[in-house]
Formats: C-alpha cells, sequence, structure tokens
C-alpha cells in the first residue's frame, strides 16, 4: 500500500513538473526571436533594428537580407580586412525601395524583380549605417495594402492568388496572418518563395499552427520574426505569433510596448488565431477565451484601429471589444464549405487618421 | 444513454431505489453475484490469466474493446464493450466527417461536435471499463451512494497558466428540495486579483432521491441552469455568463452486470456569454458546453473519475495539443472520498490552457 502511494505521488510530482514546463510552450519559441536580425563572421557584424529581417547570410563582403518591414535600419560593422565593396541584398523590399549610407543613395541592380534589391556599396573599417526605405516612407499619407491568410496546401495555386493581388493598383505590400505552407517543410518555403515571383509587392507575414510542424528555426530563418511590428506612413502594424493558440506572455510584453509607441498612429494588430471566435460555440480562436479577453482588452485600451486573423478558412467580418476585425483565411487551403467565400483577399486603406475601407477581393 | 435512461423511466425509479435494509444481504464476494437471489460462482481467474488480459485490455483493447474482459470469462461484458466502442466510434465518425468536410461550418457545429464529444466519451469509456474488469475491479465491492440532500465544502483552487499563477479560496454549497436542487460556488483569488462567482439550479429528471444512502443504481438525468460572473483586474476584463447543459449518468452494470462498480457520464449544453472591457466596449459570445466521463465506485465512499471538458472560458482552457491546438478542451481526473461520518473530502487535477488543482473539505448533511 505504501509503495503505491509512493509511486503515485511520484507519477503526480512529476506529472506536476512536466505540466509546469507544458503551460508556456511557446517562451523557447519568442525567446528565439530575440536572436532574429543579427548575424557576425570574424571581420564584420550585422543587426538589423527591431528585428525587423532575416539574416539570409552574412559572408565576405556580401549581405543577404529577408525584409519583414517596408524599412530597414541596418547596423553593419566593417573589420579592417572585410573594407571594399559590398554586395547588399534584401529581398522582399518595396519596389521603390532605395538604400542610404551617410547620407548617399544608392539605387538598385536593374532588370530585377520588383521585390528584388540589389546594391553595390563602398564600405570602408567601422560602423555604417544603412537604411532602406522608400522615398515617402515618411509623408503620412493613405495608402493601401493587402491582407490574406491560410495558403497551406495551396501552394501550388497561390500563384494565382498573387497576380489577382499584383493587379491591385497602388497595393504597397501584402500582410499575412499566417499558415502560408501545410507541414512547413524546405520544399515547401521554397515553392513558397518561387510562387512570390507572381507578386510585385512585398509579403510580410506572422507564422502559423501550419509553421509550427517543422522547427520554428525554420521559420526565423528564412522570414524573420513572427512578433514585431513597424510603422509606415503614419499606420502601425503589430504582428503577433499565436501558432500554438496562445499568446505567450514574452510576446505580451512586446504587444504592451507596442501599443505604447503606435498610440496617436492607426494601427493595425494581426494575428494567426482570432482572440474570440465570433461563433462561439466553435472555439476556432485561442485555446483559453480567458486570455482571448485579455489581448482584447489590452488591444481595446491600447486604440487599435483594426485587427486582421486567419486559421479559419473563410471571411467573417464583425467586431471584438470595439475593433472592427477580420477573419480572412482565403489564402487557397481547403475553404469552409456552404459559406459561399472561397480564395480571396482583403485590400485595407489605411489613413494617418484611421481606418479607411476594407474589401474584399474573390480570386475565384 | 440518454435513450436507455428514459425509455422506462419508472423502471428506472424503482431500480434505483436506495436497497431495503431489511433485505439480508447475501455473503456473495465479486466477481461472483447474485443472480435471483442465488450466489452464482465464476470462474477461479488465475493471476497469470489476469495479468495476460489486462495486458490484452490495453492492447489490442485499445483498438478491440473487451479484449481483456473476454480473457476473464465475461464474454457477454466483452461484447457489449466491443458494441460500446463501435457506436462511440461510428459517432465520433458520423460527427467528425461534417465538422471536417465544412471545415468548420458554423451550422455544422451542433449537433455534429456535441457528437464527437459524446463519442470519444463512450469509445475511452468502453476501454477503461474494459481494464477495469479485466483487471477484477468488481472485486472492490463498490456500492454508489446517491448524493446527501446538503453539503456544505471549503476549499482551495490552484491555477496556474501562462499568466496567472494563483491560490483561491473556494466555498460551495447545494441544497436539494424534491426534485430540484439549487448551488453556489465562488472562486475568491487571495490576492483579490479576481474572483468569480456560480449559482447553479440542477433539475433531476431520473435518478435516486437524494437520501445519501446506497443505491442500487446512481444513474441520473438532470437538467442543470447556471449562471457565472467573474471579474479580473489583471485581465481588466469582467464575464457575466448564462448557461443551460443537459447531464445524463449510466452505470454501466445496465450494460453488463460484470461492468458493475464503473459508470459513464455524458453532458452537452449551450452558454452565452458578455465580457465587458475597461473601455465600455462588450463583446458577446455563445458557449458551446460538453463533458465526457469516465469513474468508478470506489467501494461506498465515492466516487474517481476522469473527464474531458470541451468548455475554454473556464481556468483550465483548451490543452495545447500541438497541431490539434485550439480544437480540444481540457482532461482531469477527480476523486471524491467519504471520509467518516458526514465528512468528505475531494481532489481534483484539470490540464488545459492551465494546470487547475482543488482540494476541499465537504460537510454533507440530511442522510438518512
Amino acid at each position: 500500500m505504501i509503495a503505491v502511494s509512493r509511486t503515485t505521488l511520484l507519477a503526480v510530482a512529476a506529472l506536476v513538473a512536466a505540466g509546469g514546463a507544458c503551460t508556456r510552450p511557446s517562451e523557447g519559441r519568442a525567446e528565439l526571436e530575440l536572436e532574429v536580425g543579427a548575424a557576425q563572421i570574424t571581420d564584420a557584424s550585422v543587426r538589423v533594428a527591431d528585428g525587423l529581417a532575416a539574416v539570409r547570410e552574412l559572408a565576405d563582403h556580401r549581405l543577404e537580407l529577408w525584409a519583414n518591414a517596408p524599412v530597414l535600419d541596418v547596423e553593419l560593422s566593417v573589420g579592417a580586412t572585410a573594407g571594399g565593396e559590398w554586395d547588399i541584398v534584401i529581398r522582399n523590399a518595396l519596389p521603390d525601395a532605395v538604400l542610404e549610407v551617410a547620407g548617399a543613395t544608392f539605387t538598385r541592380a536593374p532588370d530585377q524583380h520588383p521585390t528584388f534589391a540589389r546594391f553595390t556599396v563602398p564600405l570602408g573599417e567601422g560602423l555604417h549605417a544603412l537604411r532602406l526605405a522608400p522615398p515617402d516612407a515618411l509623408v503620412d499619407e493613405p495608402y493601401r495594402v493587402a491582407a490574406m491568410a491560410d495558403i497551406q496546401d495551396a501552394m501550388e495555386e497561390v500563384d494565382e492568388v498573387f497576380a489577382a493581388i499584383s493587379a491591385v493598383p497602388d497595393v504597397r505590400f501584402v500582410v499575412s496572418m499566417g499558415d502560408i505552407t501545410q507541414r512547413a517543410e524546405v520544399e515547401e518555403y521554397d515553392l513558397f518563395e518561387q510562387q512570390l515571383q507572381a507578386l510585385r509587392v512585398p509579403f510580410f507575414t506572422t507564422l502559423g499552427n501550419h509553421e509550427l510542424w517543422g522547427p520554428p528555426e525554420r521559420y526565423f530563418d528564412r522570414f524573420g520574426r513572427a512578433s514585431f511590428q513597424f510603422s509606415f506612413k503614419g499606420t502601425a502594424f503589430t504582428f503577433a505569433d499565436s501558432g500554438d493558440a496562445a499568446i505567450d506572455p514574452l510576446v505580451e510584453e512586446w504587444i504592451e510596448g507596442w501599443l505604447a509607441d503606435a498610440r496617436g498612429q492607426t494601427h493595425v494588430f494581426l494575428t494567426h488565431f482570432p482572440a474570440i471566435d465570433p461563433v462561439g460555440i466553435r472555439y476556432g480562436a485561442l485555446r483559453s477565451t480567458r486570455d482571448g479577453h485579455r489581448l482584447l482588452s489590452r488591444l481595446t485600451e491600447g486604440d487599435v484601429d483594426l485587427t486582421l486573423y486567419g486559421h479559419l478558412h473563410t471571411l467573417i467580418e464583425f467586431e471584438n471589444a470595439g475593433i472592427p476585425a477580420f477573419i480572412s483565411g482565403g489564402g487557397g487551403a481547403e475553404p469552409m464549405k456552404l459559406d459561399g467565400i472561397g480564395r480571396h483577399f482583403l485590400v485595407v486603406e489605411l489613413r494617418p487618421t484611421g481606418l479607411g475601407s476594407v474589401t474584399v477581393h474573390r480570386v475565384d | 444513454m440518454i435513450g436507455m435512461l428514459a425509455a422506462h423511466p419508472a423502471q428506472a425509479e424503482r431500480r434505483m431505489n436506495t436497497i431495503d435494509p431489511s433485505t439480508p444481504r447475501l455473503h456473495c464476494r465479486p466477481p461472483d453475484r447474485v443472480e435471483d437471489g442465488v450466489c452464482v460462482r465464476t470462474p477461479e481467474i488465475t493471476r497469470t490469466r489476469r495479468s495476460l488480459a489486462v495486458a490484452a485490455s490495453v492492447f489490442p483493447g485499445v483498438i478491440v474493446r473487451g479484449s481483456g474482459s473476454y480473457l476473464v470469462h465475461e464474454k457477454r461484458a466483452a461484447k457489449r464493450l466491443l458494441i460500446m466502442g463501435g457506436i462511440g466510434a461510428g459517432l465520433i465518425v458520423a460527427g467528425g466527417l461534417p465538422v471536417g468536410f465544412t471545415g468548420g461550418n458554423e451550422y455544422f457545429i451542433e449537433p455534429f461536435v456535441p457528437m464527437i464529444i459524446a463519442g470519444s466519451g463512450l469509445f475511452v469509456a468502453s476501454w477503461m471499463s474494459d481494464i477495469w474488469v479485466a483487471a477484477g475491479g468488481a472485486r472492490t465491492l463498490p456500492e454508489p451512494r446517491a448524493a446527501t440532500p446538503w453539503s456544505v465544502e471549503l476549499g482551495t483552487t490552484y491555477l496556474r497558466d501562462a499568466y496567472r499563477e494563483r491560490a483561491f479560496l473556494r466555498p460551495a454549497a447545494r441544497y436539494v428540495l424534491g426534485r430540484v436542487e439549487v448551488g453556489a460556488v465562488g472562486w475568491f483569488d487571495l490576492l483579490g486579483e479576481a474572483n468569480e462567482g456560480m449559482l447553479e439550479t440542477r433539475i433531476r429528471i431520473i435518478g435516486p432521491p437524494p437520501t445519501g444512502e446506497r443505491v442500487d443504481d446512481n444513474s441520473f438525468l438532470v437538467v442543470r441552469a447556471a449562471g457565472r460572473a467573474r471579474s479580473d483586474d489583471e485581465d481588466r476584463v469582467d464575464v457575466l455568463t448564462a448557461e443551460a447543459e443537459l447531464i445524463g449518468r449510466l452505470d454501466m452494470h445496465r450494460l453488463d452486470r460484470a461492468l458493475r462498480g464503473t459508470f459513464v457520464e455524458l453532458s452537452t449544453g449551450i452558454g452565452v456569454e458578455r465580457a465587458s472591457y475597461p473601455t465600455d466596449e462588450s463583446d458577446a459570445e455563445s458557449l458551446l458546453l460538453g463533458r465526457a466521463v469516465w469513474g468508478v465506485y470506489l467501494r461506498d465512499r465515492g466516487e474517481a473519475t476522469m473527464f474531458y471538458d470541451h468548455r475554454r472560458d473556464h481556468l483550465a482552457g483548451g490543452l495545447a495539443a500541438w497541431r490539434a491546438a485550439g480544437f480540444v478542451g481540457s482532461i482531469g481526473a477527480n476523486a471524491d472520498v467519504r471520509v467518516g461520518g458526514p465528512w468528505a473530502v475531494r481532489a481534483e487535477v484539470e490540464l488545459g490552457n492551465a494546470w487547475v488543482v482543488t482540494a476541499a473539505l465537504r460537510y454533507q448533511g440530511g442522510a438518512r
């Protein structure tokens, strides 16, 4: 009897210990994000402000980044043996973005895809501040972006969605609420980048639960952080990793800071899982309704103007905590049946004074 | 299950009547059993055979229900557990196909998700019951007792999740008048950051009256209605909830006498919720309630259960279920044991988005 009790107690203790560890399954993933945007070799190092780009390569006289924001501020430290002409490649850049280094403006190499920016920049020994931005980056004025999510197993045909977005005039970039792959395989990411050739503007995204079918490093190394914020022309975009149907407290801490930073700007918040499913009985949302309410209380206090979600392969327009909200999972993943929706994307008009219109564009 | 209970309510009521204390109790130790006043001997099960049966009930029992029961010569129980598991699997498929095919279209959540929950409950319960039979669980002399007419309880609930680590004081009370039971539960955070209260009413449609005495059958069918209020300073939200639920328990000896001592409990319901934020904004939401429980009676002292709870608005929330994250609720285990006279203790562990551990001491009054 005593032996059984001890065994039981040990089992319960082990269970509780394991449980203590699994109440924050995304903690390690959030901490990994802090490493995004920095790299070092023997005689050079690079750091992208706020981790807004993934460093794909830092080598002898060569730097390659994947931008996850329309404006990048990069610190490149060049050692004594690394001085000279640098080949700087920035993928997923705005078509009109130029590179400024120490007051000099560098234009990109011609005859490339609009989102592929290659610059040849002479850099001597020392610390250099590089800024990639379009000329109107600091002009607060209305503009439009496209929003979409949930490509998953429709990767083969997603070029049709990208072509449809490219056909909409004046869309500056695409924001995505995640689930770009089905299984987070390397081949899927490769194909995704190939398909992006059909898109003439950059694609800024967070991750979804399907990106977690593979190791998160695979995503971070290619596309950068899943939780980040950038501001562009008077509008702030805050992306949050909710890939396992929860938001880690570390990410919440960042969100609270970003909400404060974006005060006075138009503010769009994007994450994969809806905070609360408007069809409550479906529970297609964060796995704790209490955590959903907690997030919404912070967003509404932070004067967020629009919340964009994915995960459900349909289109729902609603309000949460008084904030206009859309669930838009029309990237092509197995669509919800009998809802008459199908593949689609949103075009969101943003004004420095607040949210403009949100229109639905159907692909099929 | 509800159908079984509802088919012959009068008969069900009679069968659930308390055991007449004037009836001399036959000395007939399980696995032997009384049939028509005669003690029917069952074949001796050797230790080796029982070990094999337990192993078989685990595998291939996880797939072929009744494997363990069959090996301990409970062939009828084995067959019925196989059927029960098949019905469970059938409900999972019948509910899962429309939900999966439509991609979670809102018009296919009800009744199909409750079907999945009920099917999963039967599927797991048939497995657990097979292990119980194979292990000779009936030898523990399970004898359920009806609930007492009233009780008061004082306990504590510990909550740990990604955001919160809280200890609640948890008082509770219930009182039964005829077929109507009223109850109240409170969760008061010892640091004052969150408080929650619930008032509920249960109407007993079928089931033994609350005498606190031993009963032959503790199966029941009740309708439950409840209101909750929650205020959370740290989350910065106030929530009001109203919910209604149908709860049914079936003592499994109704399926086969070898299953005596086990029961399955299923419930389904809906709720509405209003969340109010500090900016004076509010949201109205709907809730789907669903619970599947398998349990055993601990002699006549209480019961132990394991359960799945589909709701996400409670302390536990939903499991971080890797690829299924967001789609599943919480799981847990509970033991409710009378420790002496009218005193009972309750312990519960629930795992979802949070770990929730409850321990309580209860005074059960009014027993005959």
